[in-house]
């Protein structure tokens, strides 16, 4: 029927029993039969397959499906563990933080984390009857990543790697924070005379939602002190199914930085909160997925992914531009780490800010 | 009992340490008295309902705890 009615040149599997398939050869061929599978693939005009469709035959006529690689690419094992560092340049830079004092308010530190041995370390736990001695994990990995320095065959995975850590547990160790807990450490924090104050930790924003007044003035007083806060704004979103959810709380107070996270291929990170209610901003982005860094003993390292890392990111940067300018005022600082960043034309301000938080 | 965060308003913060006194008065169990303006502290409802009348407060709300995601989650 395809040839003597339709006028089909016709090519069928058979002819390559004794030789491989080729393409090449059957070029020319309008159908190809796959007798064993009693399958032909046709490609003709609409007249055409229309004859074939009334022909009332034994057959079913359906087209051509294609099929596409997805887009969701799976991670490259290549990819260096540490690539944060890499591509925000701290491995050049001739800052390391030193002697500039950095809180990380969050879950503690684990005390005797051997990457640690000999740095000078303050630590005070405003979580009742908790000491500072983190078992949960959260806060070791947030400082390793922003004041660390190498782990145990010299990889660098640490931004500030000689910053004076300062340690405020305000979170438990189950990752609970009463507000009263955070701003003590704020407080704690800014009359050290700590220059930045990091804060890998949040509450769910609703849209339309007013930022948080008495973090805004704890915020505020960090700053008069000298400190910059900085915040992650939360990591409540599911890109790829279209999910967009507010800058969390403190990240969306206008007196603290908010940051994004950012994947391997410089893409928001699907998790990463947006700018919705006009106040929650995203001020700049880090590195947020696959981040290795410090953890618990005896685990002593864990790659994790969060806007948690990209703000301790942005939390050790601040510390090495604070190395380059010791006596300028935290807008100075600011303006600073917003020339420094690397602009990432293809995403939003409202995803990523001003972009990719760069050291100096 | 509920823990709570007061702010005073920005124009009445040169009496804060009066106003703190006038909530201790009204039964507010006062934790903490922040310089910039920030009371926490805790107080039974009802007297928690009366707190709000006062227009020194510009807000007053219940302490809200935040929490991570617990060690296991790939995503903190």
């Amino acid at each position: 029927m395809l040839e003597s009615k339709l006028g089909f040149s016709v090519a069928n599997t058979r002819e390559f029993i004794n030789e491989s398939f080729d393409e090449n050869k059957i070029q020319d061929a309008d159908a190809l039969i796959y007798e064993d599978l009693g399958i032909t693939l046709l490609s003709g005009e609409k007249d055409q397959i229309q004859i074939l469709e009334s022909a009332n035959a034994d057959f079913i006529i359906e087209p051509e499906k294609v099929v596409y690689v997805p887009d969701d690419v799976m991670e490259r094992p290549s990819i260096p563990s540490t690539w944060g560092i890499n591509i925000t340049n701290v491995p050049q830079s001739l800052y390391t933080g030193n002697n500039i004092k950095m809180a990380v308010l969050d879950t503690g530190f684990y005390i005797n984390h051997p990457d640690f041995t000999g740095r000078n370390i303050t630590a005070s736990s405003f979580v009742p009857n908790e000491t500072i001695n983190d078992l949960h994990g959260h806060g070791t990995h947030c400082i390793g990543v922003a004041c660390g320095s190498s782990n145990l065959i010299g990889q660098r995975y640490g931004v500030a790697k000689d910053a004076l850590v300062y340690v405020g547990k305000v979170l438990n160790n189950q990752g609970i924070g009463a507000q009263v807990w955070i701003l003590n450490g704020m407080v704690w924090a800014a009359n050290s005379g700590c220059k930045v104050v990091s804060m890998s930790l949040g509450s769910k924003v609703a849209p339309g939602q007013n930022y948080d007044i008495a973090y805004e003035r704890a915020a505020q007083f960090a700053l008069s002190k000298g400190a910059i806060v900085v915040a992650a704004v939360g990591n409540d979103s599911q890109r790829s199914i279209n999910q967009f959810r507010p800058v969390s709380s403190p990240a969306h107070c206008p007196s603290i930085l908010g940051v994004a996270a950012l994947d391997t291929n410089l893409n928001v990170a699907d998790f990463s909160n947006r700018q919705i209610n006009p106040t929650g901003r995203i001020d700049i982005a880090g590195p947020g997925v696959t981040i290795y860094s410090s953890w618990r003993m005896p685990d002593r390292y864990k790659t994790i992914s969060g806007t948690s890392m990209a703000t301790a990111y942005v939390a050790g940067i601040l510390a090495l531009i604070w190395e380059k300018y010791p006596t300028a005022p935290p807008n100075q600082i600011i303006n600073e780490l917003r020339n420094l960043a690397r602009n990432l034309p293809l995403l939003s301000i409202d995803d990523v800010g001003i972009g990719l938080s760069i050291a100096p | 009992m509920k823990n709570i965060v007061i702010t005073i308003s920005d124009s009445y913060l040169y009496r804060l340490k009066t106003i703190a006194e006038i909530l201790r008065k009204e039964g507010l169990n006062i934790t903490n008295l922040y310089e910039f303006g920030v009371i926490t502290g805790n107080a039974e409802d009802r007297i928690i309902k009366k707190l709000h009348e006062h227009k020194e407060i510009v807000s007053l709300k219940e302490d809200k705890y935040v929490e991570i995601a617990p060690p296991g989650s790939a995503i903190q």
